[in-house]
């Protein structure tokens, strides 16, 4: 308490004692009233923390060396799960070649939770070849196509071979010093981070008012532990990874801890926020659309001792971090879709960490750290959201959707490889109807020398009868023949609607500080996307053989 | 080397390191030519320039003192290399700091890039040597003129006796 009084008064000049007094008690009293939030609040120093990533290796020999451990379980795992059969064999020789994903998605922090890098599953492959050097040509012939994808800049640096029953790893120079790169990179933002208190960022202060009774709601199960507010949100796409670490609770702070983590759990919904593209630092949208999802928070548990409740993944990982405890509890801010009514209609599937109860009484409780990325923001535009496609006079109208949506995916891709935005496709496993692209680290062709831009854009497709605000939760399930969109909600989708999004940074350095640009500079770009996006529509309506009228394009086929 | 050659050679040198890296921190921030943003190069701009305004006030405040003019003919003290060679030193250190801040961000940026922090700590390594070098010599040769001073005036009691 002393430590902190000293850094929270303020430096009184020559004063006089009495008044110094005076002053003092009267801090005193602020601050065991807890309004002044300085106890609070310490500040949280990495040393006390369980999980936070271990520093990677730092000479070349010891990152091959660990990338080979890596591949290695990799292919001891997927060869366990006969599901996933993710290198099929060859005739004659049992040869399988996979071309793997790119190296900084190896480096992956204790507390993500993914089993296999989606590369080894979305490239493995059988390549038609009868030996090793065959498959391998193959492999690299494969990945080639993938123009733009990171990997094959390397040219396909890493090749892992399976035969039989013997993973051989072929694994070059490039590869591992680019794996080296991003674990030092790794490190450094580790170092780096910032450190917050997850209990003391909820807050059941901004209660949400439901219609009707008020809602206790429990976590999904199996319970998934990560950042739920991951893929859209602001923070992650414009400030840094987020992720959790543990601080251990001492034993007279525990009652207070678990009555706090009570009356979270009764308050029902609270903290209710829209999450969306136009969740921005200075929105300087265009067409500003509608907001994608309105969300709210609620605390929950696994009962107590029901720990088949959680996802295995997440038993794992707690049982890897934790190995000498037995977790009886696991405490975690759940989120869910609400209307505007704050009516719930659906759970998140990611649960974010807030406290762990072990059997032998100790607690640890969940610390969100949230990796420096840009330092500054970004900004987040969103130049084109409309109606594209009217297809009510198009027939069948399940071909008419998917060949309309197929089109303008293509198109997309087309205007948003080639300069000047001349990003690459994000090849990694999305949502249904999406498409990505990034640009990073690389000049700026739209507003030229000496800017280095950081970009990413979403384009994101949806049918429906009419723009139904509620479309997430329905129509968006239908893409590529993902759905038969036959379930409840079916209706008779006769419109394609089309979301764009841009997150924009930019640095007059390749190594500075990617920061917001000015509005000059996000005019030039919300132009030239915005003329694109109309070219790939104009484009794709000319496949479909339909006609463009007031910017939708009108397909009439029978 | 004369002495009246080493003032003329310091003073030459900060006034024109002075004016060309300041106009260049000030003028060419977010350009090619200046590869770092404006907040940047003004941080640069404050790293740099303070000090080497400093030894130009030291510089022009001996000249305004000057009643006579300077002997020609009298020996510096100072080795040449001692007056010359940590000023070009600097001088070469900024030129090349400034190239390869070009270099490294031409294109789609080059390995051997410097990003505006590492170019600001060059400045501050360039201030740094000459803060142990040159900053001294400009004291000593800077310092009160040699001509009539206050040792030559009369003073107030041989005034009073007169």
């Amino acid at each position: 308490m002393s430590e902190c009084f000293r850094d929270c008064r303020r430096q009184s000049s020559t004063g006089a004692l009495l008044q110094r007094l005076v002053l003092l008690r009267l801090l005193s009293w602020l601050l065991l009233a807890g309004m002044v939030p300085c106890h609070a609040q310490q500040a949280i120093r990495p040393d006390q923390l369980v999980g936070l990533p271990k520093l990677p290796p730092l000479t070349k020999e010891l990152a091959a060396a660990e990338m080979r451990r890596f591949y290695l379980g990799v292919f001891d795992e997927l060869a366990a799960n006969a599901k996933l059969r993710p290198f099929e064999s060859l005739p004659g020789e049992k040869v399988a070649v996979a071309c793997l994903t790119r190296p900084q998605d190896l480096i992956t922090p204790p507390w993500v939770t993914s089993p296999v890098p989606w590369g080894v599953l979305k490239w493995s492959r059988n390549y038609g070849a009868s030996n090793v050097d065959a498959a391998r040509q193959g492999a690299v012939a494969y990945c080639e196509a993938y123009k733009g994808a990171d990997v094959i800049k390397g040219n396909c640096t890493c090749i892992p071979v399976l035969e039989g029953n013997d993973a051989r790893l072929v694994i070059d120079d490039a590869y591992v010093e680019k794996y080296l790169a991003t674990a030092t990179e790794l490190a450094k933002k580790t170092t780096q981070a910032s450190y917050t208190d997850v209990i003391d960022t909820e807050s059941e202060g901004s209660k949400s008012r439901v219609d009707g009774p008020s809602v206790l709601l429990n976590l999904k199960h199996p319970i998934q532990l990560g950042n739920p507010d991951g893929d859209r949100d602001y923070a992650e796409a414009c400030q840094g990874r987020v992720g959790y670490a543990w601080l251990p609770v001492e034993v007279n702070r525990q009652v207070e801890l678990s009555r706090r983590l009570v009356q979270l759990q009764d308050s029902g919904l609270y903290g209710c926020y829209t999450i969306s593209v136009n969740t921005t630092l200075e929105p300087r949208s265009v067409a500003a659309g509608k907001a994608a999802e309105r969300r709210c928070r609620f605390t929950s548990s696994s009962p107590s001792g029901e720990l088949p409740l959680l996802e295995p993944k997440t038993k794992e990982y707690l049982s890897k971090l934790f190995p000498s405890e037995k977790v009886k509890r696991v405490w975690g801010g759940g989120v869910v879709e609400v209307d505007d009514r704050n009516v719930p209609f659906g759970t998140h599937k990611l649960t974010s960490p807030l406290y762990v109860e072990m059997e032998s009484g100790k607690g640890f409780r969940a610390v969100m750290v949230m990796e420096p990325e840009n330092g500054i923001g970004c900004y987040v535009g969103k130049p084109f959201s409309n109606l594209v496609f009217d297809l009510a006079k198009c027939e069948p109208r399940r071909t008419c959707e998917i060949d309309a949506e197929t089109a303008l995916f293509q198109e997309l891709e087309n205007q948003f490889t080639s300069p000047p935005i001349a990003a690459s496709r994000i090849l990694g496993s999305l949502p249904p109807g999406e498409i990505r692209f990034e640009r990073l680290y690389k000049p700026s062709l739209i507003i030229g020398a000496p800017f280095f831009e950081m970009s990413t854009y979403m384009a994101k497709f949806w049918s429906a009868d009419s723009d139904n605000p509620l479309y997430s939760a329905y129509e968006r399930s239908s893409f590529k023949g993902i759905s038969t969109g036959a379930g409840k909600f079916a209706t008779p989708r006769i419109k394609i609607f089309l979301e764009f999004t841009h997150f924009f940074t930019r640095s007059a350095n390749v190594r500075g500080v990617y920061s917001e640009p000015d509005d000059a500079q996000a005019n030039k770009y919300s132009e030239v996307i915005g003329d694109k996006v109309a070219q790939a529509i104009s484009s794709a309506c000319s496949i479909m053989g339909g006609t463009m009228k007031d910017r939708i394009c009108v397909v009439e086929r029978k | 080397m004369k002495l009246h050659e080493a003032r003329r050679w310091l003073a030459v040198y900060f006034l024109l390191l002075t004016a060309i890296t300041g106009g260049y921190l000030l003028l060419f921030g977010e350009s090619p030519l200046l590869p770092m943003s404006k907040d940047e190069a003004k941080a640069g701009f404050q790293i740099l320039i303070p000090v080497l305004i400093g030894q130009i006030a030291v510089i022009f405040q001996w000249v305004s003192r000057l009643q006579e003019q300077e002997d020609l003919a009298e020996l510096s003290p100072l080795p040449t290399w001692s007056v010359k060679l940590p000023a070009v030193i600097v001088a070469v250190l900024i030129i090349f700091g400034v190239a390869v801040l070009v270099i490294g961000n031409s294109g789609s940026g080059q390995p051997i890039g410097l990003s505006p922090e590492g170019f600001n700590g060059l400045l501050t390594f360039a201030v740094s040597i000459l803060n142990a070098s040159t900053i001294f010599l400009v004291a000593r040769l800077f310092g009160t003129p040699k001509q009539a001073t206050l040792q030559d005036a009369p003073s107030a009691q041989d005034a009073a006796r007169r």
